[in-house]
């Protein structure tokens, strides 16, 4: 457990408005990475982020330092975000259990303001892509390259095997490759 | 050595570097001789850039300071609160209390009380309502200031140990 980490738990603890801010400034990133990932209403975005900062407030007390603290944070980020889409969106669970999502399926489904544009940055085109695949793979790939997580890590905020969470990444990833090389015959 | 065609997952095993130094110097003599991996590389590394771009998921610059009105909002909604609330109301309820019996004789207090029970009682039989004698058997003794002052200590224990640890909304500076 990191010193500091801990540190600043005990002192949000305490009610120093100063360190709920410092807490608040380090993951807002993280959060806004998944958030904003997982939910496709940009007006909703914003609330449902404010939203696990303050889960993430109440519950702090709750919080063990058995894991890291973006750990945690993302977990109630992840779950919230479940939790919104189950709202909004029934459709949600079938994501979670969809695994053999073909490539033409989402090629279909993707709509993004970079389809009829004349477009020739790829990883630009590419990364529009990435919102139109299935709600986990999105998230999976944006923790572990965003963020940096280990597969151990990721499994343990989406409650997935470590095993599963290698095999959404892989065909997420070869999902986006083969999408790529859709774009990249329309751009030539 | 010869090797057959990289797949999928040994290209993506490779650039995530979760193979072993042998198979990544094979993988890496495969690469040099074959064209057609060459390609499969380069564009899961078009796809490895795509997923390292930073997204524009920005948040506005008064984010943090909403989240705080949250937490108070959520505060004031929560049932800690309204224990405080309780609390509160109970204290101001015996201090006035208090004071009238300090400054009303209580027999003369007792006696408006009852004058009034009487009022009531005679109103609700001319609306026809049954009404027990309950609102005329008022007694101010002893036993209700006791009963008042235990709840008052109880609220104060229960919101000095239990509650206050647990509700701490954040100051808004």
């Amino acid at each position: 457990m990191d010193f500091e980490e801990k540190q600043l738990v005990q002192r949000v603890l305490a009610g120093e408005a100063k360190a709920f801010r410092e807490f608040i400034d380090r993951y807002k990133r993280l959060v806004a990475h998944i958030v904003f990932r997982m939910v496709a209403n940009f007006s909703d975005r914003e609330d449902v982020c404010q939203d696990v900062f303050v889960k993430a407030y109440e519950n702090l007390q709750g919080f063990q330092f058995q894991s890291k603290l973006s750990t945690w944070l993302a977990r109630i980020a992840y779950n919230t975000c479940v939790n919104y889409l189950a709202k909004k969106r029934p459709p949600l669970l079938e994501d979670r259990q969809e695994a053999d999502v073909t490539v033409e399926s989402l090629a279909a489904d993707i709509e993004t303001p970079y389809d009829d544009a004349a477009d020739s940055d790829v990883s630009r085109l590419l990364h529009a892509q990435v919102q139109a695949l299935p709600v986990l793979y999105r998230t999976i790939v944006t923790l572990f390259h965003l963020e940096g997580m280990k597969y151990a890590e990721i499994g343990h905020i989406l409650a997935l095997p470590d095993g599963t969470v290698k095999s959404y990444l892989f065909r997420a990833r070869k999902m986006l490759r083969e999408k790529l090389v859709v774009l990249q015959e329309d751009v030539l | 050595m010869m090797m057959n065609h990289l797949n999928d997952d040994t290209m993506q095993d490779y650039l995530d570097g979760n193979i072993s130094a042998r198979e990544r110097e094979e993988v890496r003599q495969h690469l040099e001789e074959c064209e057609q991996c060459r390609d499969l590389l380069a564009s899961y590394q078009d796809v490895f850039a795509a997923l390292e771009r930073e997204p524009d998921f920005e948040l506005p610059k008064n984010f943090t300071r909403k989240v705080i009105r949250q937490t108070h909002k959520r505060a004031i909604g929560s049932l800690q609160f309204g224990l405080l609330q309780i609390f509160f109301i109970l204290a101001a309820a015996i201090a006035v209390i208090n004071v009238v019996l300090t400054y009303v004789q209580v027999d003369t207090f007792t006696a408006t009380a009852k004058t009034t029970a009487d009022a009531f009682k005679d109103l609700a039989q001319q609306l026809g309502v049954p009404m027990q004698s309950a609102l005329t058997k008022i007694h101010f003794n002893g036993f209700f200031i006791v009963i008042l002052l235990v709840g008052f200590v109880g609220l104060y224990l229960l919101d000095r140990f239990l509650l206050q640890p647990r509700f701490k909304p954040v100051a808004d500076q």
